[in-house]
């Protein structure tokens, strides 16, 4: 089965986007805060295809989620995409400049086009690594 | 013969008798010379007298004159007294420090508002006390206003310098110092001399934390808004889009539909609610670059023609044959400014059509959006470009997609960019001309 990871405090966001990715034939593996998502991202197998985070996390942020992944050669080949609707001190730049593959505010889609574009970052994101 | 000589004559003579005859034309003689001794004498005595009755009326008019004087000069100084005491009083009524120095920086007047804000526990007698009182309670750490050279720049260039938020241990102050100058008695032509300084001392601690509050209010607000709305539109779009088959019922399809519809709205209103204060902090940022507004003009009615056609409507754009020059402006925000004109023009209009017109205004370009809508009433027209203002309750209804606060934004949009929004006419009943304008590129 092909996997998400979605790291969301928002029980009714979560459910939406665990519905959304399961008619387009995903398991989404959802956390919802900073630490559980490290903590679960540590040991899970098999990889997931692609890694959501929103930025108000509790415990630790997601950027610093974002961060730590991207220090880990584990999670070198896996896109991320960060997902939120708050405004953050740090903008979107600073996001991609951190490792993020993807920014989008969450308000602006609906969940099936946040399928899709996740979708397309893994496609674009094979194409990329096989190339 | 004179007096004087006969008198003389005869304590020499005893009798005028026994006078020689012999020296009788010199005695005529020496007579003749008393004589005009004489006269010059009641000359000198007459005019001393007549002198003395002048002095004496001068000495009664310079004594009235100086009662006058007197009389006037005491009123001066009673009027200077009360001036001094009003000035004194408005001075001391302030809620903000003040201080005038002189050109040592020594301090002459000042008003209790400036140790209580300052908390200083000496009385200050020069401007470098306050500057201490800065460093002290920077503890250590640098201050990052310098009072003195800021005083110091104040005066050598006569220019007010205004320091808008200074750190002062818990408080933020505001600082704001004017050079006082006199013109030269000489007269010179522009020739000032400066005499010292005005300091005023404002405390902007509250002002500064409504602010923030205000700033985090709609912060947090617009996220915890936007994050249930995002569930609740996410959820209903998922019904329309992947279950739609599975609802047999249209009324409960409608219901969805209108879940859905009013989601969307409740969203542009929080996202034009965001743009607002954004807008009013002075937060969004505008890259200014030199474009053609024909182009952007296009673009916006190839977007909004379906919209048109289907009310019936006529989209036009007329500028001049020979060209226009580039407009600099933000390429996203001037987009954003036609598409809420000409969607405004459409929205409101049943039929006829929506003229859009570019031409060169002075150092401006200026963009004329007619419609033949509903018009708006001389009294609504008063309300326009105002926060959550539809012209009137009737439109309102008649525009349910609307947040009524697109001609705000774009008020505020094209301000930012340095031009300005006009009504130009409207005729109830007949349509509404609307402008803005954009500067040209450099």
């Amino acid at each position: 089965m092909n996997t998400i990871f979605l790291a969301e405090d928002d029980e009714y966001i979560a459910r939406v986007y665990t519905r959304a990715f399961r008619i387009a034939g995903y398991e989404l593996v959802v956390v919802t805060d900073g630490e559980a998502a490290l903590q679960s991202l540590s040991s899970i197998d098999p990889l997931p295809q692609a890694i959501i985070l929103d930025v108000s996390l509790p415990k630790t942020s997601g950027l610093n989620v974002l961060k730590s992944l991207r220090s880990n050669s584990r999670f070198e080949h896996i896109p991320v995409a960060i997902l939120t609707n708050s405004f953050p001190k740090e903008t979107e730049e600073q996001f991609k400049s951190a490792g993020a593959n993807l920014y989008m505010i969450k308000i602006e889609y609906k969940p099936g086009e946040v399928v899709e574009k996740i979708e397309q970052l893994i496609k674009d994101h094979v194409t990329t690594n096989k190339s | 013969m004179n007096k004087l000589l006969l008198r003389q004559l005869k304590k020499v003579f005893g009798d005028s008798q026994n006078i020689p005859k012999e020296i009788e034309p010199f005695i005529a003689l020496v007579g003749s010379t008393y004589d005009h001794a004489d006269e010059d004498r009641h000359m000198v005595e007459r005019s001393f007298d007549l002198s003395s009755k002048e002095m004496a009326t001068l000495n009664q008019k310079l004594s009235k004159q100086s009662e006058v004087l007197e009389i006037m000069v005491s009123e001066r100084t009673k009027e200077l007294r009360n001036e001094k005491a009003r000035l004194l009083a408005a001075i001391n009524g302030l809620s903000f420090g003040f201080i005038i120095a002189d050109m040592n920086d020594k301090i002459i007047l000042k008003n209790p508002a400036l140790s209580k804000i300052l908390e200083l526990k000496d009385i200050p007698t020069s401007v470098h006390d306050i500057a201490k009182a800065f460093e002290s309670i920077a503890e250590g750490s640098i201050v990052a206003f310098d009072l003195i050279s800021s005083c110091k720049e104040c005066v050598e260039f006569k220019r007010i310098i205004e320091k808008k938020e200074v750190e002062y241990g818990k408080k933020f102050i505001r600082f704001f110092c004017a050079p006082i100058f006199t013109e030269d008695e000489t007269g010179h032509d522009g020739y000032t001399e400066t005499i010292g300084y005005v300091l005023l001392i404002e405390d902007i601690t509250e002002a500064k934390i409504l602010e923030r509050s205000r700033d985090e209010f709609f912060s947090i607000a617009s996220h915890e808004l936007r994050t249930p709305l995002t569930a609740i539109q996410g959820n209903a779009s998922m019904l329309l889009d992947f279950y739609a088959e599975k609802i047999s019922d249209p009324d409960v399809k409608a219901m969805i539909t209108d879940i859905f519809s009013a989601g969307t709205r409740l969203i542009k209103i929080v996202g034009d609610f965001l743009k607002i204060s954004r807008l009013e902090q002075r937060r969004l940022v505008f890259e200014a670059e030199p474009l053609s507004l024909v182009e952007v003009a296009n673009e916006v009615m190839n977007d909004l023609r379906i919209l048109a056609n289907n009310k019936g409507l006529e989209l036009r754009l007329d500028s001049p044959t020979d060209g226009l020059p580039q407009a600099f402006a933000d390429r996203d925000k001037v987009k954003e400014i036609f598409t809420n004109f000409i969607g405004n023009a459409i929205n409101y209009s049943q039929e006829g059509s929506v003229d859009i017109a570019i031409l060169r205004a002075g150092r401006f370009l200026k963009v004329l959006v007619k419609d033949t809508g509903v018009g708006i009433s001389p009294h609504d027209q008063t309300l326009l470009f105002r926060k959550f203002q539809q012209a009137g309750d009737v439109l309102a209804r008649n525009n349910s997609q609307s947040t009524g606060l697109g001609l705000y934004i774009s008020k505020l949009l094209v301000e930012a960019m340095g031009g300005t929004t006009t009504l130009e006419e409207s005729t109830p009943g007949k349509g509404s001309t609307f402008s803005f304008t954009v500067p040209i590129a450099p």
